[in-house]
């Protein structure tokens, strides 16, 4: 593969998780908005009965995501029998290595994928909270039996964009 | 009561005056008015041709749409909802649970009466669609209902001036009828989604009914009802198994005390007898106070001025601490149910106009719409209430039509075929006093007194309309079903273009404090969504504690492949450049030189990769933002 190629997919990758964040901030908006008058329509009875496996698989994806969050992220290229790395973490720290006297392409390239990593990596954390903030509201809303079809809509679809999330997430690791 | 010198008293006090609604009359005056109710319309002739046919059958069989469907199933009775021609479309949405559910209860026999198939109102140019020609257009005929046709249970949804009362008079003869109408598409949606939470939440309701009769000094009509209607009807409903009774007669029949029954936790079933208030059409209170009903606070006809509203209880009164959730409850008042447009007690000539609109009584509205879990369902009386109708001689077992529906509703029976026998009992009193008042066209020499007894009989059986779902029964606790009356949080919903930009977050739900009431099977998932997002709160926190400051480091070394990286630093390479840039805009840069001049070439990947890490942090510092606003708990509070 390329190196062009290669920067292609990891920008392809780093769009569709850019893309599965952006669904689960507006779920979240959904949730925190609660059901519009239409949107009660599809679910007025048997919704007792698979809200709860609903929520519980909800739960598990967003702490499976969680766990999937890495303290730090190592970034490598090797290029041209150079080399270089560069460590980040959420605390904002960024350390890289070099070698003696590094070629300018090797510097565009690595910090290209230092940007690619540091925006899917925001756009994790982004995601985690977006659907931490769901998941407080969807509390809220199954209490109430009017709210409730559209809290298990929302968290299915929530569901749904964190499984699109991690996928994607593994690609462009 | 017997004798034609006897004055009427009638049901039904002035709110503004403290006086009789309508003063009284003597039996002669009364049938000389009464008169005037003679049909005059061909759909009125009709309807009488109905009531005699409905009769004929009532004295053959009993009531029940025809012979093998069990009105108890709606998958047999079948269940349809009419909709106004034209209605808001915010209403059909807002009911969508409640239609949800019958539609899987009902199946095929499951109708929508929408778009032109809906019910017809009155134009410029047309009358309001009777029912008669509603029942033709879809394949309906007089006689006894077939439900593949239309189904026996129909709700009518819209006001009575657009769908009047005439109509659901007319069809509940045949059918089980019943009506909503309310100013906001999220009163409807609080009364579907009690219905839906009532008949899939696992409601159990004790076996508990109340009987509120009032007797105000001096007055004979509350005399009257109070003895002939409530008592007797307390003493039976004691004697029914499984039922407790309490009732509240005289003295205390208070407006504080029915407040408090409706607070603590209403019976599953009350039935009160009293007067209800009554307005003019010009007193902007109608609307709001009609058909309130007058508790013993009222000090009797003796008090001549205005009535305060410390003396009834009103919707206004329906707090937001009242517990009414899946109860059905019956007035006999004056106007409890609804007000016509035009009286319905007729003088020589046109109705007089009693109100600006017609319009279903308050109480009702507020409570089947209660967002705590409404009332299931109201009976009660459209126009005025008629004192001798559970008395008079002719119909002296009237109080057995009571009994008959009230044990109906005990034994779980849907509210509008517990209504059955006053139907019954209008189609019986109609076709009788229709021949009666053809019998005095010619001439006949009748006793008034019989003519008033059988006129108010008859008003007054046609006149009880069910507000609420027809199909909507008492879910009661039996011996293997504990007692369950739960809270709902039932909150108004925002209408599709109402809907308000996102709201900051829900307060975190505290497990201990709320009250999910039917939806105790979801505690637990409630309490681990917030435990999970909790958990999710104190990661960020931990990631984001030392994020106020970006530390860049830039090192190099000529084996790459030994080097490691420990605590924040490489081993094995050598620290070149470093840059620690705080929140507050300090900024320490450590240059790297080689040979005493600045490595050029290194300082800019160094710079690049700061620029690019300050970017970062932008985007994380506004990302814990949010964490901080959505996640932890108590910080909105601050």
């Amino acid at each position: 593969m390329s190196e062009a190629v290669g920067a292609a997919d990891a920008d392809a990758h780093l769009a569709t998780v850019l893309q599965a964040c952006g669904e689960i901030e507006a779920l979240a908006g959904m949730a925190r908005r609660g059901p519009r008058a239409a949107e009660a329509v599809s679910y007025a009875s048997g919704f007792f009965g698979d809200m709860s496996a609903v929520l519980r698989d909800l739960i598990g994806a967003v702490r499976r995501l969680v766990d999937d969050l890495k303290p730090t992220a190592t970034i490598r290229t090797a290029l041209n029998g150079e080399c270089a790395i560069t460590v980040v973490t959420y605390q904002s720290l960024a350390a890289s290595a070099w070698g003696t006297n590094p070629s300018a392409d090797l510097a565009e390239s690595q910090l290209r994928s230092v940007q690619r990593v540091l925006a899917l990596r925001s756009a994790m954390a982004r995601a985690v909270v977006a659907a931490g903030s769901a998941m407080v509201a969807l509390s809220g809303s199954i209490a109430n039996p009017l709210a409730l079809p559209h809290a298990i809509a929302t968290a299915r679809s929530l569901q749904e964009a964190l499984r699109r999330l991690v996928t994607a997430a593994e690609a462009a690791a | 009561m017997s004798g034609s010198d006897a004055l009427l008293i009638f049901n039904g006090i002035d709110g503004a005056t403290g006086r009789y609604d309508i003063s009284p009359l003597s039996a002669e005056e009364f049938v000389r008015r009464t008169l005037g109710t003679a049909p005059r319309r061909a759909d009125d002739k009709e309807h009488i041709q109905e009531l005699k046919r409905r009769h004929e059958r009532d004295t053959r069989t009993h009531f029940a749409p025809k012979e093998g469907v069990n009105p108890k199933n709606l998958a047999e009775a079948g269940w349809g909802v009419i909709f106004a021609y034209g209605a808001d479309p915010a209403i059909y949405e807002a009911l969508s649970p409640l239609l949800q559910l019958r539609r899987s209860q009902a199946g095929e026999r499951y109708r929508e009466y929408t778009g032109k198939d809906a019910y017809r109102p009155a134009t410029d140019d047309t009358p309001a669609e009777s029912k008669q020609s509603f029942l033709s257009r879809h394949g309906a005929g007089p006689g006894p209902v077939d439900p593949q046709m239309v189904p026996y249970y129909l709700l009518i949804v819209g006001d009575p001036d657009t769908i009047p009362f005439r109509f659901q008079y007319q069809l509940d003869v045949q059918y089980a009828v019943g009506r909503i109408h309310f100013e906001t598409p999220a009163e409807y949606a609080a009364y579907a989604a009690s219905v839906v939470a009532a008949e899939t939440g696992g409601l159990a309701l004790a076996r508990r009914a109340a009987v509120f009769g009032v007797a105000n000094e001096g007055d004979a009509a509350t005399q009257l009802s109070h003895d002939e209607l409530a008592q007797p009807l307390a003493a039976w409903a004691a004697t029914q198994p499984g039922w407790t009774l309490e009732g509240v007669f005289r003295e205390q029949a208070t407006k504080a005390r029915l407040t408090e029954m409706l607070r603590d936790d209403a019976p599953a079933f009350l039935f009160t007898a009293s007067h209800g208030m009554c307005y003019t059409s010009e007193d902007s209170r109608q609307s709001a106070l009609q058909g309130a009903l007058l508790c013993q606070d009222w000090p009797g006809p003796s008090w001549q001025q205005a009535v305060p509203e410390d003396f009834f209880f009103s919707g206004e009164d329906v707090g937001q601490d009242a517990r009414v959730f899946g109860t059905i409850a019956m007035h006999f008042a004056c106007f409890g149910a609804g007000t016509p447009r035009l009286s319905d007690y007729s003088m020589e000539g046109a109705p007089p106009a009693i109100a600006a609109h017609s319009f279903l009584g308050r109480l009702p509205q507020r409570l089947i719409a209660h967002s705590r879990g409404g009332a299931l369902a109201v009976i009660g009386h459209v126009e005025r209430a008629w004192g001798w109708s559970f008395h008079w001689d002719r119909a002296g077992s009237q109080t057995e039509v009571f009994k008959s529906t009230i044990k109906r509703l005990m034994e779980g029976h849907p509210v509008g075929s517990a209504l059955e026998y006053f139907n019954g009992r209008y189609a019986e009193l109609s076709s009788d006093l229709s021949t009666l008042l053809e019998d005095v066209k010619f001439g006949a020499n009748v006793d008034p007194y019989l003519v008033a007894g059988m006129w108010t009989a008859n008003n007054d059986a046609r006149s009880y309309s069910v507000i609420g779902d027809p199909a909507v029964r008492l879910m009661l606790a039996g011996e293997s079903r504990p007692v369950r009356r739960p809270v709902l949080e039932v909150h108004a919903m925002p209408a599709a273009q109402d809907v308000q930009p996102p709201a900051p977050a829900p307060a975190p739900v505290n497990p201990l404090a709320t009250d999910y009431g039917v939806l105790d099977s979801v505690r637990g998932a409630a309490a681990s969504l917030q435990e999970a997002a909790q958990k999710i709160g104190a990661w960020l926190a931990e990631a984001f504690q030392t994020a106020t400051s970006v530390r860049v480091s830039t090192w190099t070394s000529d084996n790459l492949e030994a080097v490691q990286f420990e605590n924040g630093a490489f081993t094995g390479a050598k620290l070149r450049a470093m840059t620690v840039a705080s929140l507050d805009g300090n900024t320490l840069s450590c240059v790297p030189e080689e040979n005493g001049t600045v490595d050029d070439a290194l300082w800019k990947i160094h710079s690049d990769t700061l620029d690019k890490a300050l970017a970062n942090r932008v985007e994380m510092l506004k990302t814990a933002a949010a964490a901080i606003a959505n996640l932890v708990p108590g910080v909105k509070s601050l």
